[in-house]
C-alpha cells in the first residue's frame, strides 16, 4: 500500500485522502505526530478547542514482519501539560493503519451538535458514522460489543468514559491481539479525542501489505535484530518478572517513591514485588510472559489472575504498581491490580491518577494504605464524574491545587513516575528538560556510543550529566519513531548488533542508505521541533523544573535533595 | 542490627519433590550470615552454594551495598550490619544506572551520608544478603534446603500473602516438633530471626 495522510474533519464530518508532504516523508511514529502537530496546530490553542488536532502514526516499520515493531505514536497538543505530547501504546493498530497504507490519521475540527461517532479506516480512506450504542460504557464492556459487530480480527482504538467526560489524564486505549486493552496513558491524549466527540476508531485493512524495498536485506536484517533481542539477558528477565522486577532493586537504592514522596523505601515493597506477582500468576493459571502486539519477541507482559483464578488484567506494569503500590502505601497486589483494571475500564492513565489519589491521600481525602478506599474512589467518584472523581482524573496537579497540597510531584503537570529524581539524579535531568512533562521514557538507556552521541563531557560532572540526559532524549526520539518499542534498548545496550540492525531494517524497507549519524539528526530534530512548540505555547525554561521540595526535603533513606541549579539545567538545550 | 538470641527457632518444611523452588522468593527478604569484617563482596558470594566464578561475574550485574550500587567484586563489606542485596540484570534507565560498571552510571546520585563505623578487620560481623530477580530462582534452591537465617517477620508475612502457596506443604516441624502454620506467630515471636530449612519428600538427607 501507498504511504498516504487519511484525514478526517470533526466539523463538517468530511474526509480525505491526501499524498505524503515531501518534509514528513522521512518520518513515522513520534517524529511524524510532533511535526504534524507542530506544523498545523496553534501552539496557544486550547487543548479541548476546534483547533487542537488529533494525531495518530504507525512507526516507520510498522506492519512490516520487523520484531517488536508495532507501537502507535498518538500526537496533539496537551490538555494535562499545555505542552506538545506523544504518547505510545502496544496493541495490534500500528500495524493495522500501516496495512491501510495510513502514514498518518489527523482527526480536526469539532462536531457542532451533541452526538457521538466513530471511525472506520480501511485502505479505501475513513467512514464517519453516528455511534450511540457504546457510548458511556467502560473500555471492556464497549470492546466486548465492538468485537461482536465487528469480528474480533479489526483493530480497535477506544476512549473510556474518562475521555468521554474530557478528564485532563484520560488515555487513550489499543486492543491488542488477545482483545485485552494496551494504554498510550500520559497526557490526557483520551480527552482530546473526546473533545472530537470521537468514541473508537475500527482499523480493517483489508488484503493491505506494506511494501518493502529490498526483502532480502530486510529479512537478514530482522534475524540479527531478533536475535539480540532474544539472547539478551535483560529481556530474559521481561519475560520472567515483566518491569515490575524493578520493585525490590528501586527500594534498596532508596529510590521507590512512597507516601507521596516522603520516603525512598517502602516496608510493603516484598509483596508487591516482580519476583512475588510471577509467584502469584504462576499459583494462578495466569501467563508470566504475553505480547501486547503481534511480532514481539521480548514478551515483557503478562496475564494476572484474582485469588479465583479468573483474568484481572494483563501488561501490570512497575510504574503503575509502584504509583498504586507504594505511593499510596498499599501493599496488596490484588487490591493493585483491581485498580489497574478499574483504570484501564475508566480509560485513564494509571500513574497521573494513582499519583493523584497519593497527593489525595496526603490531603486527608483518605488514608494512605487505605486500598478499599482506592477502589471506592475510582469506582464511585472517578468513573461516575463527581466533583471529586473529576479533580482526581484532573491529575496530581489538580489535586494539589484543590486541596492546598504543597507537594506535589509533577513537572509541566504531569506526574512524576517511579524513581525519586532525589536519589537517582540523571532521570530527575530527564524529567526537567522532557518536552512532554515529567517522563521516565523520554530519555531511555538508548546506546548513545553506537548512534555516535557519547557524551564528550566529565559524567560525573554536572555538565556531563545533562550531557548525557539529552543524548538519551535525542536517541530515544529516533527510536519512538520507529515503532519500535523502547525495550529493544536493552539488547542495544549489550549486544554492538542490534541498533545498526534496525538501521538496516529501515534502510532496506525504504530503499534507504541512512547511517547512525542520519538517526541522530532525527532525534536531535524532533526534540527541536517540539521544544519550539512548547516555546510558542508560551512555556519558559522556568518550566524545565522540579518542585521545590525536592530540593527542601531530605529522601531517607539516603537523606539525598535535589541539588541541579537552573542554569545547569538550561545548558541542556545548548545544541 | 542482629545480635545472637539464646534461642533461635529451627524450622522445617517438608515439600513435595522440587517444590523448594516454589518458595525461592522468600530470599528477596534476605538471609543472615556470619563473615569476617573486609571480607570481599565477591569471597561473600563465593561461599554460596552453586556460585561459581563464572556465574557471579556474568549473572550478577547488579550489587548494592547498603544501598548504594557496587561495581568492583574487591568491595571490602564492614561495618556493624551491612545488607548486601544482589540481581540479574535489570531493565530501564534505572537498571541500567545500577548495573555494575555502566556506561550510565554518572547519572546516579552520590552518597550523601557516611560510611558506618568500621568493625576491626577480621572481627565477626552479621551481613544481610538479598536475593533478587533471577538469582532467587535460579540458586536458591540449594541454600533453602541447605537452610538458613531468615526474618521472623519476613516468613510470618510470607505466610500469610503467600498462604495458598502453603496447600501443598507436606510437613512443618518447629524445633523437631510438629506444627501449624497458624502456630507459628507464637512460636517465632520471642526471636527476630528463624532457621528455616526446606526439604523435599524423599530426598536423601
Amino acid at each position: 500500500m501507498a504511504n498516504k495522510i487519511f484525514r478526517v474533519n470533526m466539523t463538517d464530518l468530511s474526509t480525505s485522502i491526501e499524498d505524503v508532504p515531501a518534509v514528513w516523508a522521512g518520518h513515522g511514529g513520534r517524529g511524524l505526530t510532533s511535526t504534524i502537530v507542530a506544523a498545523e496546530v496553534p501552539p496557544t490553542c486550547h487543548p479541548l478547542g476546534v483547533n487542537n488536532k488529533l494525531v495518530f502514526a504507525p512507526g516507520l516499520l510498522s506492519g512490516t514482519p520487523a520484531a517488536n515493531s508495532g507501537r502507535l505514536s498518538c500526537g496533539a497538543k496537551s490538555p494535562l501539560t499545555g505542552t506538545i505530547k506523544e504518547s505510545n501504546s502496544g496493541g495490534s493498530s500500528a500495524q493495522l493503519l500501516a496495512k491501510c497504507g495510513c502514514k498518518a490519521l489527523i482527526i480536526e475540527g469539532q462536531p457542532k451538535d451533541d452526538a457521538w461517532y466513530s471511525l472506520a479506516v480501511t485502505p479505501d480512506g475513513v467512514t464517519i458514522n453516528k455511534e450511540k450504542e457504546v457510548v458511556g460504557k467502560g473500555n471492556f464492556e464497549a470492546t466486548k460489543i465492538l468485537g461482536e459487530r465487528l469480528g474480533v480480527k479489526q483493530g480497535i482504538i477506544i476512549i473510556g468514559t474518562a475521555g468521554e467526560m474530557k478528564m485532563r489524564s484520560a488515555n487513550i486505549s489499543v486492543k491488542d491481539p488477545d482483545g485485552n486493552l494496551r494504554s498510550g496513558g500520559r497526557g490526557g491524549l483520551g480527552a482530546v479525542m473526546g473533545s472530537k466527540r470521537v468514541k473508537f476508531i475500527s482499523i480493517d485493512p483489508k488484503d493491505g501489505k506494506v511494501e518493502i524495498a529490498d526483502m532480502e536485506k530486510f529479512k537478514e536484517a530482522n534475524k540479527k535484530f531478533a536475535k539480540s533481542l532474544i539472547d539478551n539477558p535483560i529481556s530474559q528477565a521481561l519475560a520472567t518478572y515483566g518491569t515490575n522486577v524493578l520493585v525490590n532493586i528501586i527500594n534498596e537504592a532508596g529510590g521507590l517513591p512512597t507516601r507521596n514522596f516522603t520516603s525512598g523505601q517502602f516496608a510493603g515493597h516484598e509483596q508487591i514485588s516482580g519476583e512475588t506477582m510471577h509467584d502469584l500468576i504462576q499459583e494462578r493459571g495466569g501467563k508470566v510472559k504475553h505480547n501486547c502486539h503481534q511480532g514481539c519477541v521480548i514478551q515483557c507482559s503478562q496475564i494476572y489472575n484474582d485469588v479465583n483464578k479468573k483474568y484481572k488484567t494483563s501488561g501490570f506494569e512497575y510504574e503503575s504498581i509502584w504509583a498504586l503500590g507504594a505511593d499510596c502505601a498499599i501493599d496488596n497486589l490484588d487490591i493493585i491490580a483491581e485498580a489497574d483494571s478499574l483504570l484501564d475500564d475508566i480509560g485513564i492513565d494509571s500513574i497521573e491518577t494513582a499519583v493523584a489519589i497519593g497527593v489525595a491521600m496526603e490531603a486527608g481525602v483518605l488514608e494512605f494504605g487505605d486500598g478499599k478506599g482506592l477502589l471506592r474512589i475510582l469506582k464511585e467518584e472517578v468513573a461516575k464524574g463527581t466533583a471529586l472523581g473529576r479533580v482526581i482524573g484532573g491529575g496530581a496537579g489538580d489535586v494539589g491545587r484543590a486541596f492546598g497540597v504543597t507537594r506535589v510531584p509533577v513537572v509541566k503537570n504531569q506526574a512524576i513516575p517511579a524513581y525519586d529524581p532525589r536519589a537517582i539524579k540523571g532521570i530527575g535531568i530527564t524529567y526537567a528538560t522532557s518536552t512532554q512533562g515529567a517522563d521516565h521514557t523520554m530519555g531511555y538507556t538508548i546506546a548513545t556510543n553506537v548512534l555516535g552521541v557519547g557524551g564528550s563531557l566529565d559524567p560525573l560532572s554536572k555538565e556531563g550529566q545533562v550531557e548525557l540526559s539529552r543524548n538519551l532524549q535525542i536517541a530515544t526520539a529516533a527510536i519512538d519513531s520507529t515503532g519500535m518499542c523502547l525495550f529493544i534498548a536493552f539488547a542495544a545496550l549489550d549486544d554492538a548488533t542490534c541498533l545498526p540492525a534496525l538501521i538496516d531494517l529501515i534502510n532496506a524497507r525504504f530503499g534507504l542508505a541512512l547511517t547512525g549519524d542520519d538517526v541522530t539528526n532525527l532525534g536531535k530534530s524532533i526534540l527541536k521541533t517540539e521544544h519550539a512548540f512548547n516555546l510558542a505555547a508560551g512555556f519558559t525554561n522556568q518550566d524545565d523544573r522540579l518542585p521545590e521540595f525536592f530540593s527542601m526535603e531530605p529522601l531517607p533513606p539516603h537523606n539525598v535533595v535535589w541539588d541541579f541549579s537552573g542554569e545547569e539545567i538550561d545548558t541542556f538545550w545548548d545544541f | 542490627m542482629i545480635s545472637k538470641p539464646s534461642h533461635i527457632p529451627r524450622l522445617e518444611f517438608i515439600v513435595p519433590a522440587e517444590a523448594t523452588k516454589k518458595y525461592t522468593t522468600l530470599l528477596q527478604s534476605g538471609i543472615w550470615e556470619e563473615i569476617s569484617a573486609s571480607t570481599s563482596v565477591g569471597e561473600v558470594l563465593a561461599c554460596l552454594p552453586g556460585f561459581t566464578q563464572q556465574y557471579i561475574r556474568e549473572h550478577i550485574e547488579t550489587i548494592f551495598l547498603n544501598g548504594l550500587p557496587v561495581d568492583d567484586l574487591e568491595t571490602t563489606i564492614n561495618g556493624p550490619s551491612p545488607v548486601l542485596a544482589i540481581s540479574a540484570a535489570m531493565p530501564g534507565l534505572a537498571g541500567a544506572i545500577f548495573r555494575k560498571n555502566s556506561f550510565h552510571a554518572a547519572l546516579r546520585t552520590a552518597p550523601s551520608h557516611p560510611s558506618p563505623a568500621k568493625v576491626q578487620s577480621g572481627e565477626k560481623i552479621i551481613i544481610r544478603l538479598k536475593f533478587f530477580n533471577t538469582i532467587a530462582s535460579e540458586k536458591g534452591t540449594a541454600i533453602l534446603n541447605n537452610g538458613c537465617l531468615l526474618s521472623s517477620d519476613s516468613v510470618l508475612q510470607f505466610t500469610t500473602y503467600r498462604r495458598q502457596l502453603f496447600s501443598d506443604l507436606l510437613s512443618l516441624r518447629c524445633d523437631d516438633k510438629p506444627a501449624g502454620l497458624d502456630d507459628l506467630k507464637s512460636l517465632l515471636h520471642t526471636s527476630k530471626t528463624v532457621f528455616l530449612r526446606i526439604q523435599e519428600e524423599n530426598a536423601d538427607i
